[in-house]
């Protein structure tokens, strides 16, 4: 078997080992070994992407160019991230007696499973495969919204399966519509949905239909990610699935959206041209950015503080592709890394500190975090600050690099508002981080929170942290290469 | 003969849309449901003997049992467990409903106009009632506050894709049918759980309950 | 001179004709939902029985009503006789179709309604007023229902003559354009509607809850309450013979011979049989809707007229 299909295998593997039962230990390593050896597969595709032709699989179906090999290996950087994290958030949980044997099957199960579908996304080369990827981590993510079966996560439950579905069922008439629009020069069977034939037959599809297909898949695949206005699932569902799934959804499941984004939208370029999609994905990019804004300044959770600053991210990607700069979409998959890197962290932390508080609203939390929970306190404020996107941090370097693009390019205006809402969000973001960590400390009659303890959940916030940090001064070669060759793709479509 | 088939089945899904607009009972409207899944899966199997894909024939087959038979199946045992038969006061009266459904389904049939000639032998009426269905099925999502009624309405928005699918295309590969119908079963048992839930845990099926987390 | 001798006994024939047979067609709808039910039914010939037993009877009428009350059921029964003559039945023509075509029968209907609702009123009596109004609410939505559904097969012959109708879908051959579909619909309903059929009305029911119809009649007896029976029956023929002989025109005769007019009574009747059929499972699987959901009902039914009519144009 090639070296993809072991990609994919792995994980699924994992998958279908931790839904047995067996001892905790044996199932702790199960699930990050084969996450750890998920990861190294995908850098080993990635390798063989690079320097060869890219790999293909059950007949073009799967194929790993570019923007796949990137997308892929961050989602398997994710996927061992939020397993390691994940083992100790589940330890402290059940030394409280809040997960249920089932849960714990299910969680060890479904983390796997979860990054198996991520990586069948980002590997996918067949349109319809992709939809069945995405369908399938709808799917897995509403078993992790209702993990804690409170009121809440019921309602976020049903708010994130509706609102996906509709969004999903969209996308799927977009995949017809597109499907429609090359009939006839696409050819017959499963290949006739391969991304790649689409773009061989861009000149001669149809113009009415790709157009309709185009905003139909862009709007469900926009749903995905969370671009507004259809991000309104993102904060309930943020909130109510655990820290480790939420980490998987905020940046394995985002990158994974904005790839089919992308995929669409070079179609839609090499047919249409640049300005159709392109001027769509900079509308809904920007309206997520200013929508973001309001809502973090007068947020009551911390979780979901976190989902529209997740919001934020992926404005900023979708208004990086849709300048139309080569260096935009540069500084759009520079901002990816850079934010597959950092938000983990964020999440970590965020994810212990409520776990020590048992709540994650900011009434429970009270303020001044520092005097109770000084190490995950400071690994918090670190996190805040880099994916607020202050210098010297990484993201810093990818939003300067949009803001150029779109300042030279004829989107100048648009461009404005976009930095006046990214100042905005920065302001905002300071004053809640600043309010939780550093404000006074709060009424000690309120119940104590639980002492910090150096578990493998917080080894792996610290390990991400590191990595975080020095990833802003010192990008590895071969990621940059990775990047690079990635944008080749998005730029020139093949 | 296959045209006046077509149309026939596709008319019929329509009214059946309409129906489902007008109609409070629980019951009744998953019974419309199950009927415009059996004329879907009539229109699939038209078109698959008309042009002799024997795919459609078994995306046909599917559509039948599946949404025509096991999902209704599955969504009548929910509502008779719960025992909530009624749909309660919608946010918009039936008559404004219906009115703006029928300004939905000129839409529709504009928007299908542009489209170059489908699969041959169907006309832009399939195409035209295809978008009207998917809209109106939305239009009921918004609209409608029990939660058996809005997965209904989810599922009307999968078999108006579907329609649009063999109208359109004349049938997707068959691999990404299966796939697309497995997906769609799974998601209706676990919208079927959720809605279990929500009732022992809310005491009604009233979305617009469901309210607590804002911002 | 001699067109019109032939046309007025042409009405003639037809009126009678259909006078004779409407009677027949409420006791067979009567008969199969008894059989439904798994109850024997009354006798086919029991619908004639009543209207002789009825019309035997003295006349009764109340001491404080006008000749609104006298006049009421007479121009009923003038109204539901003359719309008969409009309507192509058996011939690809209706006898008297030059005078006019849906705009006219729909005002004669009309006509008779309003006659019936005003001498309910009359009476005085608070079921009349009760009975008119309900009444008058549901044909406030289910006149322009029929009008529209009709309009949509004039729109596409080109006249509202309704026997240029007819011969224009004969013509034409089985259409399945969905206007034609979902007109069809619409008027279904509009038959149930209009005949005063479960789930708007229940024809049997005399509880102040639940009548509409019976509510209007309720202060007759005798000739008068006969003549409203059969002016009744013959309405819903009427609308069932109007539904059929324009949505599905097969066998109707296009000359006057004998053979073609004994064909066509017979594709008549197994029509007619049809719908009943259709008429009598509609009824029998639902229930009778509450009062103020019936304009809901009969709004989906306007609703796919008023469809029916703009997809033509789409």
């Amino acid at each position: 078997m090639s070296l993809l299909v072991w990609t994919l295998v792995v994980p699924l593997a994992t998958a279908l080992v931790g839904g047995l039962g067996g001892p905790r230990a044996f199932k702790e390593v199960t699930m990050v070994g084969g996450l750890a050896l998920t990861f190294g597969l995908c850098v080993a595709t990635a390798g063989e992407c690079l320097h060869g032709a890219p790999p293909v699989a059950f007949g073009d179906a799967l194929r790993v160019d570019g923007l796949s090999a990137l997308v892929l290996v961050l989602c398997g950087f994710v996927g061992l991230l939020s397993a390691a994290y994940g083992v100790g958030y589940l330890r402290r949980n059940e030394a409280r007696q809040l997960v249920t044997p089932r849960r714990r099957r299910q969680f060890f199960a479904l983390i796997p499973a979860y990054v198996f579908a991520m990586l069948l996304v980002s590997a996918s080369n067949n349109l319809g495969i992709l939809w069945i990827a995405v369908e399938l981590t709808t799917l897995t993510s509403v078993f992790f919204i209702t993990f804690h079966d409170r009121d809440t996560s019921l309602e976020a439950a049903w708010k994130f399966l509706m609102l996906g579905s509709v969004g999903l069922g969209f996308a799927l008439l977009g995949t017809v519509l597109l499907f429609a629009s090359g009939q006839g020069q696409l050819g017959d069977g499963m290949a006739a949905l391969n991304w790649t034939r689409f773009m061989q037959a861009a000149p001669g599809l149809h113009p009415f239909t790709l157009r309709l297909g185009v905003v139909f898949a862009l709007i469900g695949y926009g749903t995905k990610a969370g671009l507004a206005p259809m991000h309104t699932w993102k904060p309930d569902a943020y909130r109510e699935a655990p820290s480790p799934a939420a980490v998987l959804m905020a940046v394995g499941m985002l990158n994974g959206a904005v790839y089919c984004l992308l995929r669409v939208h070079l179609i839609s370029k090499a047919a249409l041209g640049p300005d159709f999609s392109g001027g769509l994905l900079l509308a809904l990019g920007l309206l997520s950015v200013l929508v973001a804004t309001p809502f973090i300044l007068i947020q009551w959770n911390l979780k979901r503080l976190l989902a529209y600053s997740s919001v934020e991210h992926v404005g900023i990607m979708a208004v990086g592709i849709g300048l139309g700069a080569q260096a935009g979409v540069f500084g759009a998959l520079l901002h990816m890394t850079y934010h597959s890197l950092a938000k983990p962290l964020a999440f970590f932390s965020a994810g212990t500190l409520a776990q020590l508080h048992r709540s994650s609203d900011f009434d429970r939390l009270g303020s001044g975090t520092l005097s109770r929970a000084p190490i995950t306190s400071g690994l918090f404020v670190l996190s805040a600050l880099i994916i607020m996107g202050s210098p010297p941090f990484g993201m810093f370097f990818s939003e300067m690099i949009i803001l150029r693009a779109g300042f030279l390019g004829p989107h100048a205006a648009a461009t404005g508002v976009f930095l006046g809402a990214l100042v905005l969000l920065f302001c905002g973001f300071t004053y809640q981080v600043g309010h939780l960590v550093f404000g006074p400390a709060r009424d000690p009659a309120l119940d104590a929170p639980d002492p910090e303890a150096i578990d493998i959940g917080m080894v792996t916030a610290i390990l991400a942290a590191i990595l975080a940090v020095v990833s802003a001064f010192y990008l590895p070669g071969p990621l940059l290469t990775l990047i690079r060759a990635a944008t080749q793709v998005v730029w020139e479509g093949r | 003969m296959t045209a006046n088939v077509l149309i026939l089945c596709a008319a019929g899904m329509l009214v059946s849309a309409y129906l489902m607009v007008a109609q409070k009972a629980l019951f009744t409207t998953i019974r419309l449901y199950s009927a415009q899944s059996l004329l879907l899966g009539i229109v699939a199997t038209a078109i698959a003997l008309s042009q002799g894909r024997h795919e459609l024939f078994v995306t046909a087959a599917l559509t039948v049992a599946l949404k025509g038979l096991l999902i209704p199946w599955f969504l009548m045992r929910v509502v008779d467990r719960i025992g909530i038969r009624q749909e309660i006061e919608p946010f918009l009266n039936v008559p404004t409903s219906l009115l703006v459904c029928v300004g939905l389904t000129v839409v529709g049939y504009r928007c299908s106009t542009g489209f170059p000639d489908g699969a041959r032998g169907v006309s832009h009426h399939v195409v035209g009632i295809a978008i009207s269905l998917l809209l109106i099925g939305l239009f009921l999502m918004v609209t409608r506050k029990k939660a058996v009624t809005q997965i209904l309405a989810l599922l009307t928005v999968e078999n108006a894709v579907f329609l649009v699918a063999v109208g359109v295309t004349s049938g997707m590969p068959l691999i990404v049918e299966l796939g697309i119908s497995f997906d769609v079963v799974l998601a209706v048992l676990i919208l079927g759980v959720l809605v279990r839930r929500i009732v022992d845990r809310f005491e009604s099926m009233d979305i617009s309950r469901l309210s607590r987390l804002k911002g | 001179m001699l067109e019109a001798l032939v046309a007025i006994a042409g009405a003639l024939l037809q009126a009678a004709g259909m006078l004779a047979v409407a009677p027949l067609l409420k006791t067979g709808i009567k008969k199969m939902k008894a059989r439904l039910q798994n109850r024997q039914g009354p006798p086919l010939t029991q619908g004639y029985y009543d209207l002789a037993k009825l019309l035997r009877k003295e006349v009764i009428r109340s001491e404080t009503a006008s000749w609104v009350y006298v006049a009421g059921p007479r121009v009923y029964f003038s109204a539901a006789v003359a719309a008969t003559t409009l309507v192509p039945v058996l011939v690809a023509a209706a006898p008297l179709e030059a005078s006019g075509g849906i705009l006219l029968l729909a005002g004669t209907f009309t006509l008779g309604r309003f006659a019936l609702a005003a001498a309910a009123l009359d009476t005085g009596s608070p079921f009349g007023g009760m009975g008119a109004s309900r009444d008058m609410t549901i044909a406030a939505l289910s006149e322009p229902a029929l009008m529209l559904g009709l309009f949509t097969s004039a729109l596409a012959a080109g006249s509202m003559n309704l026997g240029v109708l007819a011969r224009n879908v004969l013509q034409q051959g089985p259409s399945f354009h969905p206007s034609d579909m979902l007109a069809f619909a619409g008027l279904f309903i509009i038959v149930i509607a209009e005949t005063g059929r479960i789930p708007v009305d229940n024809p049997a029911t005399h509880l102040e809850l639940t009548m509409i119809h019976e509510a209007m009649v309720l202060e007759y007896a005798g000739p008068d309450l006969a003549l409203v029976e059969w002016a009744s029956a013959l309405k819903e023929l009427l609308y069932i013979t109007l539904l059929v002989d324009l949505f599905v025109p097969t066998g109707i005769a296009t000359s006057a011979s004998p053979l073609a007019i004994l064909g066509a009574l017979a594709a008549w009747t197994g029509k007619v049989v049809l719908f009943a059929i259709a008429v009598t499972l509609a009824e029998s699987t639902n229930a009778k809707l509450r009062l103020f959901r019936v304009p809901e009902l009969v709004s989906v039914s306007l609703a796919l007229a008023f469809l029916a009519l703009a997809i033509r144009f789409l």
